[in-house]
């Protein structure tokens, strides 16, 4: 019987079906004002540069350590993500950050931003989770190899009412590891958003179809499709910051479905780019 | 079955009657100005601008799944979920500039506007239609002026004859309010700093609580420029705070506690400028919403 009342939340503790999820990620790329995935730094979860086949779906099962580990519950039963910590010890940190937590439903991987050629992407493998797309968002991610300069991409997607769209929007050339969301259809930076703005009526996405560079970035940029679950804040360094959801979400304490491969992007608000590594736990009970 | 008790909202959340939308918006080619508001529909970004589709002077209907019959430009909450009550749970919100703090976003349900109106005459100019408001008898709705195209130099003052929710036409506005010489697209054009200056919303007669119709415009100086009028329902505001930090809230511990979002509602972000903001500054934020 899922949790459905207050009650239930607190038995469900009272119970022992609760896990806390430590996690640390060491220093990773520097940046300030853009978002960035710390999945591309060593620790635990583990590093993961998100690889594969060039423009096949691979959708993301989490597994012991390649994300925020949870344990296994009875059929029947729901998952909750409950709390969030998180801090870093860079001692020179220096600016309070946002917080994205995310459920990676799967990627694109390896686009290749030195061409102007159709990419036509396999969908043989579809989304794990939110199947019909829903709420789903895309965000763009420069890994593997750098960017050149600010890009502009026709985008062909299918969305979550399962019509099929497409959007010219901008790539900006954020920095390696770091989210390239455009918000225009322009080479011009954007560092702003975590998802890519897209077409006329579009409430999620479920695959994208193609993806044709007309300004093409250079690198090799992955395309993500996430469905976000929570945001929190985060302090100063050396300053731990717990985001409690019963309280503090309007008792939303996220649902966390077998196999969701969570992770999070951050967000420095600093001025001055910087390398952080982070610790922290996630909270999860169940009943 | 509405939701009354925090378990009834817990156990709804089990039940995935919740949906989580991604926004931002990006400003134009122009710097706003400290103090002043301005409509962030027609900005570019997720979801699209709002081009104020319609014929001038003809009121128009806007929803969320059909925009203004044109662009679907409202913030997207997961469609109609009646019987049941859908709220308004979480929202969060931060600038990519530091010029973008500290500011304000309002988060209204757009029930339409009357496109088209001229600032270059001072002739009442006639209205045209009945709108069919969400919020029956117009309870809660407030008017506000949106410049679509940008306003000449000369001064002007704007007057209104509207219907407030009892009911009783000819309504005037009980102050002079001012509009802003050579106001920008997009900006609200009452609402600033100077004399006479107004906002977010025009106010209303004493008394009144609504509108739910609006019979005239009048100027009291030709200017240059075009606008639309927007009847629209306040439901919630966050504040941006820090510069490059996210503001988070929760609407159920903050008040207004747990607002109704209506079936149909268009949702649009309203930014009212704490310091000047420079041109192409980004906006972006997440609302949540629960229905039970």
């Amino acid at each position: 019987m899922p949790i459905q009342t207050l009650s239930d939340l607190n038995a469900a503790f009272d119970a022992g079906q609760w896990h806390l999820q430590r996690f640390q990620k060491n220093a990773g790329t520097a940046h300030a004002l853009q978002w960035a995935d710390p999945t591309f730094a060593s620790g635990q979860p583990a590093y993961d540069a998100h690889v594969g086949t060039p423009m096949v779906f691979t959708p993301c099962v989490a597994q012991k350590n390649d994300a925020i580990y949870f344990p296994g519950i009875q059929p029947g039963q729901h998952r909750h993500l409950t709390s969030a910590t998180f801090w870093s010890n860079q001692g020179t940190y220096n600016g309070a950050g946002s917080i994205v937590i995310f459920d990676l439903l799967g990627y694109y991987p390896l686009i290749d931003g030195d061409s102007t050629d159709l990419q036509e992407a396999d969908n043989t493998l579809t989304l794990p989770r939110y199947t019909d797309g829903e709420g789903v968002g895309l965000v763009i991610v420069n890994h593997v190899a750098p960017a050149v300069q600010g890009g502009v991409a026709t985008i062909a997607y299918t969305d979550s009412k399962g019509a099929s769209k497409s959007i010219t929007v901008g790539v900006p050339n954020n920095g390696q590891n770091l989210v390239c969301s455009g918000v225009r259809n322009s080479t011009a930076t954007d560092t702003g958003p975590v998802t890519v703005s897209l077409a006329n009526g579009t409430t999620g996405v479920r695959s994208i179809d193609s993806i044709q560079y007309t300004t093409p970035p250079g690198g090799l940029h992955c395309a993500y499709l996430i469905k976000p679950l929570a945001t929190c804040l985060t302090g100063d360094h050396l300053v731990a910051v717990e985001k409690e959801f019963a309280t503090k979400n309007g008792f939303h304490c996220p649902r966390i479905h077998d196999g969701a491969w969570l992770g999070w992007f951050d967000r420095i608000g600093s001025g001055a780019s910087r390398t952080v590594a982070w610790f922290g736990n996630f909270t999860f009970a169940w009943g | 079955m509405a939701i009354q008790s925090v378990d009834n909202l817990i156990s709804a959340i089990s039940a995935g009657q919740t949906a989580r939308y991604d926004w931002n918006k990006i400003t134009g080619a122009s710097a706003y100005t400290a103090g002043r508001w301005y409509d962030t529909s027609l900005l570019n970004g997720l979801p699209i601008a709002n081009a104020w589709a319609g014929t001038a002077l003809n009121w128009r209907t806007c929803d969320e799944a059909t925009g203004n019959g044109t662009q679907i430009f409202g913030i997207p909450h997961g469609g109609n979920v009646s019987a049941n009550i859908k709220h308004l749970l979480n929202m969060s919100a931060w600038s990519t500039a530091a010029t973008g703090v500290p500011g304000t976003l309002m988060l209204v349900d757009l029930q339409g506007y009357w496109p088209g109106i001229s600032n270059n005459t001072t002739s009442a100019q006639t209205l045209v239609g009945t709108p069919s408001l969400r919020y029956a008898h117009g309870a809660g709705c407030r008017l506000y002026w949106v410049q679509t195209a940008v306003a000449g130099a000369t001064a002007q003052n704007i007057a209104l004859s509207y219907t407030d929710q009892a009911g009783n036409a000819g309504n005037t506005l009980p102050v002079t309010v001012a509009m802003t010489a050579s106001g920008i697209a997009g900006h609200i054009s009452h609402a600033g700093v100077a004399a006479n200056n107004y906002g977010p919303f025009l106010p209303l007669a004493s008394g009144d609580t609504g509108v739910q119709n609006v019979a005239s415009v009048t100027f009291s100086a030709a200017n240059t420029g075009t606008g639309a009028l927007c009847l629209a329902r306040p439901l919630a505001q966050i504040t941006l705070s820090v510069a490059g930090l996210m503001t988070e809230k929760d609407l159920l511990n903050q008040i207004p506690s747990l607002p109704q979002v209506k079936d149909g509602a268009c949702l649009v972000w309203l930014y009212g400028a704490g310091a000047a903001t420079a041109a192409s500054t980004t906006f972006a934020g997440s609302i949540e919403v629960v229905h039970g």
